[in-house]
């Protein structure tokens, strides 16, 4: 019996999932156009803002720059403050991720292992430096700070960004330490581990990714920090960010400012894309707050 | 459709869950709520309308998901592998409630099943796949006894799977030469092409005897080992170098070594597509 | 996992952390209440009074800036999750792709508020990028005012810009946790698209979104860098205000009274919320 079509009939299922498929394919692609738009052309904009010849300003109606030059960022680097500011930056950050890692540790191995009456509260208390606005923390503790002659110092800037950063901190590393199983701990003791050991072969390898992870948000929180640093800091002290609110403000020169920005975003998005090839976004998402 | 893992929505109540589908097709109100209480009863689970999923045992999930999907009154009804996530004893209740219910309501049903005895015991017709091809389609009774492949036979049940030159025909009765020595088997319909030297035979190890004088298929086995499981004794021995299980209902004490004697029924074997 | 009973050393080890974050911020916000009715002035003499709550609560300025705060925090988050959540439900179907997508979209997450302010500024300024594109293609005849505006919308989309990427991603984790079955159970059931994006894939996601909202409503509400620099001269946002009082103006004592109310709104909004999602949880 010899069928009169000499084509195969496709199923209706078939060929709407061929559809959906070329259908989520396109929005994809729109999707993703869309996305770099959304982020790049800001940064864009910046980079070309900081490229602009003093020679030929830009201005309404060109759509680009009409010449490039480096000149503003060697007025930047030679005539502000911003080789200060930088090494402020870049001392303080170090300094302040080591202080909170010291002071974490202890509290999250408590908090992520051992039995706390209240312990809900106390993870909110843990959160309460990030809960609170920047502003009204910063005002209020530069009373303090002045009482203390911490105002205007190196030190009282340390303080302030540790302040800012051990709620991930601790976050994170009690997330790292709720994770290790009670049994391998059992099993190291059962084989004669005593504290030290068990502290150097178990607990440091097994939290290291949290470690790492705590570090990379703690220096990154330093490095952003501004609403303390800039009532505690200024004017003695600059950092990036500071620097870049006063280019903002009463001496608006764009020119200036994209430079600084750019400075500022650099290292940052340098470090997204190490921690993202590094570590697992599980951490991502425990420390931005999952209550 | 009736899931493997339930997939009961873990943010409505009980009575939501069951009447989802209802209130999909835009059946009233009232008619819900009959149709609702008339499924919870026929599976036993009034009084849970208003607890959520998480607060359900399996069985009771089980039911829920089984009462959402009958509620609807489909034409077909699609089970996945609903019971895997039971224990054993829950296991075998539950499939008898299924059966009844389904034949009570009428409701044409695919169950999806890996395991045999649920296949077996609640099934009208099977059909056995095998990486998306299907090996055979047939009644309870005829995939058991009459398996056609190789896979349907050692699937559904134990199988003892041979392959063997024919030495002599005489109409369905086949002399066949087999690595363990020389069997006579009766076809059981399937006509062997008269060009085919060999053929592909299997039997069920409980359909082995023990030999006694006059019986046909004698094979002796050396004991490799003996499990005594209550019931029967599931014995696995070397025949001349082949592997060869068996089972017997007799209450004997055997131990590995021992030598052992059995008799394969003539009409106890099932010749073999592939 | 079994946890362990707990020791003295434990409690010692414990104030290692909360203890430093209890010490400083136990301090700043005692201060700043207490400042707030008066005691421990460092502006004038220290004694217990009403007037400076009075003199906030009174006055039109004050009060409009607690409105336009409030008005921020809520369009943000709203605003924020609208966007975000269209985005999240498509990376959940979608699926490939993500590496790149993933990280491309990360980016404003790792961008100071101030920096985030200063790049969308470059392009929504009187003559900036979009104005100049809109005036191209004739959409419009004249520069839209987006920045330092009145009513704040400069202060929203840059709240939604830089913060879409941290909403994102919580709402992506809420959606991640519902079963792929879940919502084949709901289309089997005859389930249209609507009914499973309201019935399923809403509350399921509820306490994601109502926490990364909560989040965002905080940092909204209570932001200075963004809105000092994107928002209008007038209302200024309560940390602006309280920022000028204090600096500006010296009276530390009424910018002690902003942030007390600042920092009873942020509590309030949390306790609400636990509020919410234990309702949540209830219903439905």
């Amino acid at each position: 019996m010899a069928s009169t079509d000499s084509k195969v009939k496709i199923p209706l299922h078939l060929i709407q999932a061929r559809r959906m498929r070329h259908f989520y394919l396109l929005l994809m692609i729109f999707f993703m156009i869309v996305l770099i738009l959304w982020v790049g052309i800001p940064i864009l904009m910046t980079v070309m803002w900081s490229l602009v010849d003093p020679k030929n300003p830009w201005s309404y109606p060109n759509v680009f720059p009409p010449s490039f030059s480096l000149a503003q960022w060697k007025y930047v680097f030679d005539y502000t403050d911003i080789r200060r500011a930088l090494r402020t930056s870049y001392s303080l950050a170090p300094l302040s991720v080591l202080l909170s890692l010291v002071l974490s540790l202890p509290t999250s191995y408590v908090l992520g292992r051992k039995k706390i009456p209240g312990k809900k509260l106390l993870m909110l208390v843990v959160l309460l430096p990030i809960i609170i606005p920047g502003m009204v923390v910063a005002l209020s503790l530069s009373r303090v700070f002045y009482a203390f002659g911490l105002s205007q110092t190196f030190f009282g800037l340390v303080l302030a960004h540790t302040l800012m950063s051990i709620p991930y901190m601790i976050r994170v590393m009690t997330t790292s330490f709720q994770a290790i199983p009670q049994d391998v701990i059992d099993a190291a003791e059962n084989l004669g581990a005593n504290t030290f050991v068990k502290i150097r072969d178990i607990f440091l390898p097994m939290i290291r990714p949290g470690l790492l992870a705590g570090m990379i948000f703690a220096f990154t929180v330093s490095i952003e920090e501004f609403n303390l640093t800039f009532i505690i800091g200024t004017p003695t002290l600059m950092t990036i960010p500071t620097i870049l609110y006063t280019f903002l403000g009463y001496n608006f020169i764009r020119t200036n400012a994209s430079v600084v920005a750019l400075l500022m975003m650099t290292p940052n998005i340098i470090m997204l894309f190490i921690a993202e090839r590094f570590l697992k976004s599980d951490y991502l998402a425990a420390s931005l707050g999952k209550m | 459709m009736c899931f493997q893992s339930y997939a009961l929505f873990p943010h409505m109540s009980v009575w939501n869950n069951i009447s989802f589908g209802l209130k999909m097709q835009k059946i009233s109100q009232q008619e819900q709520k009959k149709r609702v209480s008339k499924v919870m009863g026929m599976l036993g689970i009034e009084g849970l309308e208003k607890r959520k999923p998480g607060e359900l045992s399996g069985g009771q999930q089980q039911r829920v998901a089984l009462a959402r999907a009958i509620v609807t009154e489909p034409q077909v009804l699609l089970f996945d592998e609903p019971l895997s996530n039971l224990d054993a004893k829950l296991r075998v209740q539950v499939r008898v409630e299924i059966r009844e219910m389904q034949k009570r309501l009428g409701i044409t049903t695919i169950y999806v099943t890996h395991d045999q005895d649920e296949a077996l015991a609640i099934s009208d017709r099977i059909v056995v796949m095998n990486r998306g091809h299907i090996e055979q389609l047939g009644d309870p009774y005829t995939i058991y006894r009459n398996p056609e492949t190789s896979f349907v036979a050692g699937f559904i049940g134990l199988a003892n799977i041979y392959e063997g030159t024919i030495v002599a025909r005489d109409g369905s009765r086949y002399t066949v030469e087999a690595p363990f020595g020389k069997v006579v088997i009766v076809s059981d319909g399937q006509k062997i092409p008269e060009a085919s030297k060999t053929v592909k035979f299997v039997w069920r190890p409980e359909d082995m005897k023990i030999y006694t004088q006059g019986a046909p298929n004698r094979v002796k086995g050396k004991i490799l080992q003996a499990v005594f499981m209550g019931n029967i004794t599931d014995i696995f021995m070397d025949v001349q170098g082949n592997k060869m299980r068996a089972q017997i209902d007799e209450s004997r004490k055997l131990i590995t070594g021992d030598v052992i004697e059995f008799s394969i029924p003539e009409d106890a074997f099932s010749i073999l597509r592939r | 996992m079994k946890e362990k009973e707990i020791s003295p050393i434990d409690i010692l080890m414990l104030l290692s952390g909360v203890g430093f974050i209890l010490l400083f911020i136990g301090f700043a916000i005692f201060l700043t209440l207490f400042q707030s009715f008066g005691l421990f002035s460092i502006t004038r003499k220290s004694a217990f009074t009403l007037e400076n709550w009075k003199a906030v609560l009174q006055a039109k300025e004050p009060m409009d800036s607690l409105f336009f705060s409030l008005k921020m925090g809520l369009l943000s988050s709203i605003g924020t999750v609208v966007v975000a959540f269209p985005i999240a439900l498509f990376f959940r179907k979608g699926g490939t792709g993500k590496g790149i997508l993933g990280s491309i979209i990360k980016v404003p997450l790792f961008i100071p508020a101030l920096v985030a302010a200063f790049l969308i500024l470059n392009l929504i300024a009187y003559h900036g990028l979009v104005n100049t594109t809109l005036m191209l293609l004739n959409l419009i005849h004249e520069p839209l005012r987006m920045l330092n505006d009145k009513f704040g919308w400069g202060v929203v989309f840059i709240q939604i810009w830089k913060n879409l990427p941290f909403v994102l991603l919580i709402v992506m984790a809420s959606l991640a946790a519902i079963r792929d079955d879940t919502i084949d159970a709901a289309k089997n059931l005859g389930a249209g698209y609507w009914s499973v994006f309201f019935r399923m894939y809403v509350p399921l996601a509820m306490p994601g979104i109502l926490v990364s909202m909560i989040l965002m409503f905080i940092r909204a509400f209570g932001d200075f860098p963004i809105t000092s620099v994107a928002g209008p001269i007038y209302p200024a946002s309560m940390a602006v205000r309280m920022h000028i009082m204090a600096t500006v103006f010296q009276e530390w004592d009424q910018a002690a009274v902003l942030g007390v109310i600042i920092i009873v709104t942020t509590f309030m909004v949390i306790w609400a919320y636990s509020r919410l999602a234990e309702f949540v949880k209830r219903e439905v």
